[in-house]
């Protein structure tokens, strides 16, 4: 069973080697050419392009495949969801999984976990992806409910499952984001459901955990993108006022390691919107019906950062969304229909 | 053998000698689509046969049907319609409908004429080619050894029983 020991560290562990083209990817064609000709190669074949000999595995399993493929415009898009895949029966905990949707619109479904600790990927789990790759963080046991700080890795190259370091910290219902081939995490609560100021970055590449500096604020049930370069953490609420959201937002500058305010994103206190829009490329965290007053929900949308909010205490539907662009807040009325 | 380039101006032509010692003689314009030749031509003119040794007749033909096809999308005729995207696309779609040998052969002429449309479209038209392949069946199209040892074999049938659900 995949156990991975990896606790709060910045030791370095190189995860995966740097593949240095030798001759002889294919007989009597030079390497590059031979390159050039398996960069073009879906992600979908991959696993079978691994299985070839030596050199492809290698290649193959090479970051460098990957950022080759980027460079060559061949690498694809595909937008993930977080679904219950199967329940047997009302007494059974659902089993969790991975939902994709594809460029040419077509749904598919990621390979189901493996048995690591559990089958299942964990109830409200966040993912982000960076570098061709899923990585799914935190939530609770499906059977137990126990929380979680589990990390799992999908590889669309290798279509495989692998286990990461743990996550540093117990953390619930935070928000997440991939920036620079890091992934950061904010807010949430811990398992005694206390609000959670602090914040956590990932190095897919050296497979280790770094705190990164308290935000201003506690911010459980936060919502979180990155736009521009840097990471949004917007509105959330603090451990004293269970369930009411602040209004500003907090944007995390990887440059300066430091988070800078942004008040009053919101024009009305309260979050929560069900967003649809056809075309949108990119949504998590929000939209569940049943606690529509407790979510936030953000999506970008053609480069742009959406955040919901609106539904004030009394039910109203008086809901505006606020959008950023280069840092600059706009707001306006929603032009569809929210619940 | 003789390619048609442009008929409304006196280019100059180029002769080529492939390495089975067929001539072959061609607009200016449609050598100058390979890298290696324009650079051949610009240092010694165009009075002496530049000698391809590692490319044959029957594969420099193909690669020079090619780079006359694509000189002649550049040209603008006033008495016809240009040559759309879409017509390049299938004229080259049919061009790669070739045997996997003469496509390996054509990948090479292309590096060493460095032609780099040409190498692109062949690039795509192999990986085409083993897209859905297993790789039992990658390894006897390329002519590639199973080099792995019998737990590496375990490993990667291990790794990838996921891989296809």
């Amino acid at each position: 069973m995949a156990r991975v020991a990896g606790r709060h560290t910045t030791t370095e562990i190189g995860t995966e080697r740097n593949y240095v083209l030798e001759q002889g990817l294919v007989p009597f064609l030079p390497d590059d050419v031979a390159l050039q000709c398996l960069l073009r190669v879906p992600a979908k074949s991959h696993p079978h392009l691994r299985g070839v000999c030596r050199k492809w595995r290698d290649l193959v399993n090479s970051r460098q495949f990957y950022e080759l493929r980027q460079k060559e415009g061949t690498t694809g898009r595909c937008t993930c969801l977080l679904q219950a895949m199967q329940q047997r029966n009302s007494h059974q905990a659902p089993v969790f999984g991975v939902s994709l949707l594809n460029e040419k619109n077509s749904w598919g479904r990621l390979p189901q976990l493996p048995d690591f600790d559990h089958h299942s990927l964990p109830l409200f789990c966040r993912f982000a992806s960076v570098e061709g790759n899923l990585v799914v963080r935190g939530g609770w046991d499906p059977s137990t409910t126990e929380d979680l700080q589990s990390v799992y890795i999908f590889s669309f190259s290798s279509r495989t499952w692998r286990r990461g370091a743990d996550m540093p910290t117990t953390r619930s219902f935070f928000s997440c984001g991939a920036l620079n081939g890091h992934i950061l995490v904010a807010g949430g609560h811990d398992a005694d459901k206390n609000a959670l100021r602090s914040a956590d970055c990932y190095n897919l590449r050296e497979n280790c955990w770094k705190s990164l500096p308290n935000m201003s604020a506690e911010r459980d049930e936060c919502a979180g993108a990155v736009l521009d370069g840097k990471f949004y953490i917007i509105s959330g609420y603090p451990t004293l006022s269970q369930g009411e959201s602040c209004r500003d937002a907090e944007i995390y500058d990887p440059e300066l390691n430091k988070w800078m305010p942004c008040p009053n994103m919101f024009g009305h206190a309260g979050s929560g919107v069900q967003a649809r829009e056809t075309e949108q490329r990119h949504c998590h965290g929000g939209s569940s019906l049943r606690h529509p007053p407790q979510r936030t929900c953000e999506l970008l949308y053609k480069e742009k950062l959406l955040g919901g909010g609106g539904h004030d205490a009394r039910g109203g539907c008086r809901n505006c969304l606020c959008y950023l662009r280069h840092g600059v807040r706009q707001q306006y009325r929603c032009d569809w229909p929210l619940q | 053998m003789h390619f048609q380039g442009s008929p409304n101006m006196a280019e100059k032509r180029v002769k080529l000698i492939s390495s089975d010692n067929d001539e072959f003689e061609v607009d200016e314009a449609v050598a100058f689509e390979s890298e290696t030749l324009r650079n051949m031509i610009q240092d010694t003119g165009t009075n002496v046969p530049i000698s391809i040794p590692n490319v044959s007749s029957d594969i420099l033909a193909k690669v020079l049907e090619y780079c006359s096809y694509h000189a002649e999308t550049m040209e603008t005729h006033d008495d016809k319609p240009p040559i759309t995207d879409a017509q390049i696309r299938e004229w080259d779609a049919d061009f790669v409908d070739v045997h996997p040998a003469t496509l390996y052969s054509l990948i090479l002429a292309a590096n060493y004429l460095n032609i780099k449309n040409l190498l692109d479209l062949i690039c795509q038209a192999v990986a085409n080619n083993i897209r859905g392949k297993t790789a039992v069946e990658i390894r006897k199209i390329l002519h590639i050894q199973d080099d792995f040892t019998y737990e590496e074999e375990m490993e990667i049938r291990r790794e990838t029983k996921w891989a296809f659900d």
